[in-house]
């Protein structure tokens, strides 16, 4: 795609995409700041309000903000109270913005990796970009960082993230050329500075290596990346003194941490692909010191073995890299290291590795309908199926709208708790 | 060869459709997870006070 960036198919798919994005996400210019979801501390604070001056700056670099380190996060809050005030809609414009962007990063980036996913079809390295990027731009997982401002930090870590992969490709594509390794150093401490979960992307270099040829064992692509594994040794341990400023509740045994993390990687892989009652916050499947339920059983023992039926299948490149890419992104979130968190899952934390799931998706429905007689059903079934998701993310959206609609959310799901009562104390 | 394989692919989509329901089944009825994480975040947020200083 980068020797006709203005094509005919480019422009159509740049339209495409940009328009699904408004069409889901236009009612959010009449949303509120959610005073009583994090809003109160994250978007509007002294940080927010003190402007650009070196001491506000100063603070915002070096200082933990309850429990975490995205100074970039809150310089983009200052800088858009500085223009605009505490006015909600330019938030949240702000964050769809980001949103069409990164789905647009999405599908550049896309279009570099696919042809080297040893596709020879023409047509597949054509649209597998176009409909991966589609289905990340309405996937109903992706809304709450879209429609929520607090999670903005989401939106501006995977923009430079991105960024710093589209460099990479460039890096190796031509020749080498040292100005591209620097940016994406650049680009990755930017994302850093957004967001924690950055700190996986000399994994994600790895396997861009693997995917463009390169010799692993090679002394000089390991080398290439200890700047790199540097970096994010330092941003790690800045993570960890910031979360540990939060008080660490009830931590789950490491047996435990087995079960839960097993269940929380399904559990994203699911909702990403089928998703049914989203919620902004979901329960932990059992506390501490209980007994685990037998149903969490069943992923212990059925993942190795799901992952045995399926080995030829995962061999193959477009598989394995959207696998991996799936599980580099996840793997910090699956519980199995930290549990500072109320919630077992967060839609917002599956952004960047639901762009692995969308290249498997794409591509398994290119090669469908190559293999399969029935074309047309083909075609009905993922027309449906992209209408359902864009309805339910249309309507999802709307739970964002204020604080009160979100709570009213929850309480509706969670009623026949038996800790229902319990909960109605704490104003739910 | 062919029943084996055959059979491996049958067995992986099995496994694969009762997580995935497994999963939905949570989805649709999660009020039945009795965990008090989710207590003791209302009362995280409860606590929680703006920090501003624009009047």
């Amino acid at each position: 795609m980068r020797n006709i960036p203005f094509s005919k198919t480019y422009l159509t798919h740049v339209f495409g995409l940009s328009l699904a994005v408004c069409a889901i996400y236009w009612p959010v210019y009449q949303f509120s700041f959610l005073y009583g979801w994090d809003d109160q501390w994250f978007v509007t604070n002294h940080y927010t309000e003190g402007g650009f001056g070196l001491s506000n700056l100063w603070e915002i670099l070096s200082t933990f903000h309850y429990g975490q380190y995205a100074p970039l996060n809150q310089l983009y809050y200052t800088l858009l109270y500085t223009f605009f005030g505490y006015d909600p809609f330019y938030f949240h414009i702000a964050s769809v913005c980001l949103h069409l962007a990164n789905v647009l990063l999405v599908y550049s980036f896309l279009s570099r990796i696919v042809p080297k996913l040893r596709m020879n079809e023409a047509i597949i390295q054509k649209r597998a970009p176009f409909f991966s990027a589609l289905f990340f731009a309405i996937l109903p997982i992706n809304v709450e960082p879209v429609a929520w401002v607090s999670a903005s930090k989401v939106l501006i870590y995977t923009l430079f993230y991105l960024l710093a992969l589209l460099t990479y490709c460039k890096y190796l594509t031509l020749s080498e050329k040292p100005s591209y390794y620097y940016l994406t150093l650049f680009f990755f401490t930017l994302s850093f500075g957004a967001k924690e979960q950055a700190v996986v992307l000399p994994a994600c270099l790895l396997l861009l290596d693997w995917l463009y040829g390169r010799n692993l064992k090679s002394h000089y692509v390991l080398l290439e990346k200890l700047p790199f594994l540097v970096l994010g040794l330092l941003y790690g341990i800045t993570t960890i003194q910031s979360q540990g400023l939060v008080d660490n509740r009830s931590f789950y045994s490491l047996y435990e941490r087995i079960f839960l993390g097993a269940y929380t990687l399904m559990e994203y892989y699911t909702k990403s692909i089928l998703p049914v009652n989203l919620s902004f916050l979901y329960p932990f499947p059992f506390v501490s010191g209980e007994t685990i339920p037998w149903w969490l059983w069943i992923h212990v023992l059925a993942i190795p073995i799901i992952l045995y039926c399926f080995y030829k299948y995962l061999k193959r490149h477009w598989v394995f890299f959207g696998l991996s890419f799936f599980l580099f992104h996840i793997g910090l979130v699956i519980n199995f290291f930290s549990l500072a968190r109320h919630s077992v899952i967060a839609d917002r934390y599956a952004y960047v590795s639901t762009i692995g799931i969308s290249l498997i998706i794409a591509i398994s429905v290119e090669n469908l309908l190559r293999k399969i007689r029935n074309r047309k059903l083909v075609n009905v079934v993922v027309v449906i199926y992209l209408g359902i998701l864009m309805v339910y993310s249309s309507s999802h959206v709307f739970v964002w709208r204020s604080t009160h609609a979100l709570k009213k959310r929850l309480k509706t799901t969670i009623e026949q708790r038996a800790d229902f009562s319990e909960l109605k104390k704490y104003k739910l | 060869m062919k029943n084996k394989k055959r059979l491996k692919a049958f067995v992986g989509i099995l496994l694969l459709i009762v997580i995935i329901a497994i999963h939905l089944y949570v989805a649709a009825n999660y009020y039945f997870l009795e965990s008090r994480k989710l207590t003791d975040f209302f009362i995280w947020q409860s606590d929680a006070t703006p920090d501003t200083i624009e009047k």
